[in-house]
């Protein structure tokens, strides 16, 4: 199933972060997996309450990062995707 | 209660209320006695402990209950039922394995609960002055790495007890909690220096890894009985502010004396 760019996510309860030397561990206490991503997927993580959409996210990173915002909507996609598959979002 | 001992763990007195002679021999070769009569506080901790229950370890796991305002513990050889502060507790214990085990699981669970330290599955010696940890899974060489540290001082054999200062700094303290090396270290504590995760191997290196995986392996070498979700928040927290405050290697060792080489 592809996520829609205007779907709303939200974090899954029970995930503590840990953020150590540019790295992002993503830590279920439910289930005891340790997801790890990198500093730009950390920050896609602590900013999702407030943008809570993929075109959302690709927006805020884009302006933050600089980046064209092709690349951005397709990298912001595939990484929320994967953070589905890992169970740390559901859709809201 | 036939016998009372004070004592004093890291920087927590412990007071215990003792049924047996029995155990009274094993607590007090355990920890060292402190005349409390001067001592206008109340101790940290409150724990009455009772021989004659259940039978041998099997192996079996920790079960955990939540009742009312007690939480309580069972393992085969040991019932333990503490407040949910953990500052007084009942211990109900088979034998001295079973002693050891019950206080473990109360005092490290009291540690995490108050944010204090950890008691992490690792040997830990003392080298010019400065404490080095040394954890694995079982079998991994954590005794027998401090086996082959002597004369160096041994500040734990299996349960390394780690406090966070006020300052912020992470030192080591002597470890009650042993398995073999029962004799007390000459330091009382002494800060840490790095921790490493010994990996059995045909060479001897050390290789410094990343902080994040350093967390991923210290999270499972935490004494740590999971029961509630703020406290394993606060137990996640702690390793992290441990791995955060010193360096982490893996060690490559074979079972000799000559990894101090590639340490120190």
């Amino acid at each position: 199933m592809t996520l829609l760019a205007d779907q709303t996510l939200r974090r899954r309860e029970n995930i503590e972060t840990a953020e150590l030397d540019g790295e992002w561990l993503l830590l279920n206490i439910d289930t005891h997996a340790i997801t790890k991503v990198n500093e730009l997927g950390g920050y896609i993580w602590s900013i999702l309450p407030d943008y809570p959409t993929v075109s959302e996210l690709a927006d805020k990173v884009h302006i933050e990062y600089g980046v064209e915002m092709e690349v951005v909507l397709g990298d912001v996609q595939a990484f929320v995707e994967m953070l589905i598959e890992a169970g740390l979002l559901i859709h809201a | 209660m036939m016998y009372t001992l004070h004592t004093q763990v890291g920087r927590s007195s412990i007071a215990f209320q003792i049924q047996t002679t029995f155990l009274n021999d094993e607590l007090t070769s355990r920890f060292r006695s402190f005349d409390a009569s001067g001592n206008l506080e109340a101790p940290d901790i409150q724990v009455e402990v009772y021989d004659f229950y259940g039978k041998p370890f099997d192996d079996g796991p920790v079960e955990i209950q939540e009742n009312g305002d007690e939480f309580i513990y069972i393992r085969a050889d040991y019932k333990l039922v503490t407040t949910p502060d953990y500052s007084q507790a009942k211990m109900y214990v088979h034998d001295d394995l079973a002693l050891k085990h019950a206080l473990i699981n109360l005092y490290s669970a009291w540690l995490i609960h108050r944010r204090a330290g950890l008691l992490i599955h690792s040997s830990c010696v003392v080298e010019n002055e400065r404490a080095w940890m040394f954890a694995g899974p079982s079998g991994a060489g954590k005794s027998t790495v401090a086996d082959l540290s002597v004369p160096r001082p041994i500040l734990s054999d299996e349960a390394t007890l780690l406090l966070f200062e006020p300052d912020g700094s992470i030192t080591i303290h002597d470890s009650p909690f042993r398995s073999e090396m029962e004799e007390a270290c000459e330091f009382p504590s002494r800060p840490l220096a790095g921790i490493h995760f010994l990996i059995q191997s045909q060479d001897v290196r050390r290789v410094a890894i990343r902080k994040g995986d350093a967390l991923i392996s210290l999270l499972d070498k935490v004494f740590y009985w999971e029961h509630n979700k703020l406290e394993t928040a606060k137990m996640i927290a702690l390793c992290k502010q441990a791995v955060d405050g010193v360096p982490a290697y893996e060690l490559y060792f074979q079972k000799n004396d000559t990894f101090w080489g590639v340490i120190s």
